[in-house]
């Protein structure tokens, strides 16, 4: 497989690295008490992501056992439909997808899809920025066969001056935005020249600096974002996306964080560094590394 | 552009005059100065603004405002203290900062070369070339004997700037504020403040450090670093660069965040703190904290003033 920007040894060592530690917290999960279902999704596509656009391993062991999984896990649950909202929908919509991706149609899931899709088709956006909050929803529920085809999604526009002081709220929108407004990279941004242009200038800036204080999770949405708005010459995207891969422990999870872990005000009893802070970490690491080295690869797009 | 140039130039007055409103700060022969360390700061701080003089002087051909007339006049008081000219022979460890003076005055046509000679005689005896320092302050130290043209032994400036941290482009994701002055005054004695271009800023190596110097005014425009914010849109003058968006972003930032009396705030500068003192004490501790930026912005808003004119920038469809 051809990859961009990376070279093909790094991808490989990367990703198995990040495989086989999410192999291992498969097997540490089956009897852990703080273990949630949606733990056990963004396991699954973290799986996904490394044997479908990393490893390209058309056997997909790992990936197909924790499907099993999640069936087993949504099966024992008793207040399931409360549980999948609080596991965060994208993340139950995107497993959905992966499942019929194996020709598994889990009930549970199909169900929450079918009544997350009719909530929001009764639903109306009361301004832009809801509607490109709901914008990742809609977009998995047409690709489950459960929407509509999407209409077209706009920016919301600041000065320039306001742009560069975005704080972490305007930053995660901005991230959001782009997405909803480019399709994950899919058609060209279509907003003001102006704009544009103090994106293209400010974007970079404002992801050197996430990753400067270390906010591994707003600089790699900022990577991702200029991967969409195909700002892969821009020299700050290669010191991003080579520091991003420095970033990855030994082990194979993602991210130094035992400092940020150590001021937690939250007993051990109730939390788990792995599965709370390592796990979506390094989902969302192996989702920017792939979407950025693959270029057939769009996560909400994959199954 | 977001800013028109009338106001640029407003915000160069204002800096000057509140420079100008505390010129005896900068005295460091003032009475009772006993403390070594409190002089060493204010001689430091004296050779800023004689450096301010020297760049607006060379902009304006000797053309000089009152204010700038005023604060040559004022440099050249203090030199005239036989006390403080001998310092250069007495205290060659402080050579660098004292002599700049000497070299601001002559360079400004208030004195004439006759004191060269002494300075000369102190550089021949190899101490103040041969001290240990960064490869930074090794470009300073060549770029300040080269104004004064003195004759020394020191390596050339292509020699000097291989070992600097710029010629190495390391990650701008790991670098500190040190790292940052570092760079900023590199660029200041490469191109002498722009005045010329370096022979080893070209091609590929010069669209990485253009790259550099644009995402760290964003960085520093973030952080409203105002002291690095105004170093490195100097250094975009330097290398006769202009990051259109960055560029003017920095420029009406720093035109809303001037203080009424003029000055920008330095780094430290905390408007609580200065609240809590009163008379003298408040004046030592706003000029202590934002002289140096007030400088830096100030000559840059007037370096910058002058550049947009000439280079028509505003008019001009990028």
């Amino acid at each position: 497989m051809e990859y961009r920007f990376l070279q093909s040894e790094q991808v490989r060592l990367i990703s198995s690295r990040a495989r086989d530690w999410l192999v291992g917290l498969q097997k540490r999960v089956d009897n852990n008490a703080n273990c949630t279902i949606r733990n056990a999704f963004q396991i699954l596509v973290g799986l996904w992501i490394c044997e479908r656009a990393l490893l390209d391993d058309k056997e997909f062991s790992y990936t197909k056992s924790q499907v099993q999984n999640v069936n087993q896990c949504t099966a024992s649950h008793t207040d399931l439909f409360t549980d999948l909202l609080h596991a965060d929908p994208p993340l139950v919509l995107l497993s959905t997808g992966i499942l019929r991706f194996f020709n598994v149609q889990n009930i549970h899931l199909e169900l929450f899809a079918e009544k997350i899709s009719q909530l929001l088709q009764e639903h109306t956006d009361q301004n832009e920025g809801e509607a490109n909050e709901l914008f990742i929803n809609r977009f998995l529920l047409h690709r489950l066969h459960l929407h509509s085809p999407l209409p077209s999604y706009s920016i919301r526009e600041m000065p320039a001056c306001d742009l560069i002081q975005a704080d972490d709220t305007i930053t995660r929108s901005l991230i959001t935005d782009i997405a909803a407004a480019t399709q994950y990279g899919q058609i060209t941004l279509s907003t003001g020249k102006k704009f544009v242009q103090a994106l293209h200038s400010i974007l970079p800036i404002l992801m050197v600096h996430y990753f400067r204080i270390y906010n591994l999770e707003l600089g790699m949405g900022l990577l991702r974002c200029m991967h969409y708005l195909d700002l892969c010459k821009n020299r700050s995207f290669y010191t991003g996306l080579n520091f991003l891969i420095t970033q990855q422990q030994l082990e194979g999870r993602f991210g130094f964080l035992a400092q940020e872990i150590s001021q937690l005000p939250i007993s051990r009893e109730q939390f788990e560094p792995d599965l709370n802070i390592y796990l979506p970490h390094t989902v969302s690491f192996l989702w920017t590394i792939a979407e950025i080295t693959n270029p057939q690869f769009i996560l909400a797009n994959s199954f | 552009m977001p800013f028109q140039l009338q106001q640029l130039y407003q915000y160069y007055r204002n800096a000057s005059h509140w420079l100008d409103q505390n010129i005896e700060q900068f005295n460091p022969l003032k009475d009772g100065n006993d403390s070594n360390t409190l002089d060493l700061y204010q001689t430091k701080a004296l050779g800023e603004l004689g450096l301010f003089c020297m760049l607006y002087h060379r902009c304006t051909e000797g053309h000089l405002e009152p204010t700038v007339e005023r604060f040559l006049c004022f440099i050249y008081s203090i030199w005239q203290h036989p006390e403080y000219q001998e310092r250069i022979m007495r205290r060659p460890e402080y050579f660098q900062i004292q002599t700049m003076i000497y070299i601001v005055l002559q360079q400004c046509n208030v004195i004439n070369d006759s004191y060269k000679e002494v300075i000369q005689r102190i550089i021949d005896q190899g101490y103040v070339t041969a001290t240990e320092t960064t490869a930074m302050r090794l470009l300073d130290r060549r770029h300040m004997l080269d104004c004064g043209k003195f004759n020394h032994n020191l390596p050339s400036y292509e020699e000097l700037y291989k070992n600097t941290l710029l010629a190495k482009t390391p990650p701008i994701i790991y670098l500190t504020d040190t790292d940052v002055y570092a760079i900023t005054h590199t660029l200041f004695y490469l191109t002498d403040f722009g005045r010329c271009s370096a022979p080893m800023l070209d091609g590929e190596h010069l669209s990485m450090v253009r790259w550099i110097i644009e995402t760290l005014l964003g960085l520093y425009l973030r952080r409203k670093h105002w002291d690095l914010v105004g170093e490195l849109l100097l250094n975009c003058l330097c290398i006769d660069w202009y990051p259109e968006i960055i560029f003017e972003t920095a420029w009406e930032t720093l035109l809303k965040f001037q203080l009424p009396d003029g000055s920008m705030p330095g780094p430290r500068f905390s408007e609580e703190q200065a609240s809590k003192k009163e008379g003298e004490q408040k004046i030592h501790y706003c000029f202590e904290q934002n002289y140096h930026t007030t400088l830096v912005c100030s000559i840059t808003s007037y370096l910058t003033y002058q550049w947009l004119k000439n280079h028509n920038h505003l008019n001009s469809e990028r």
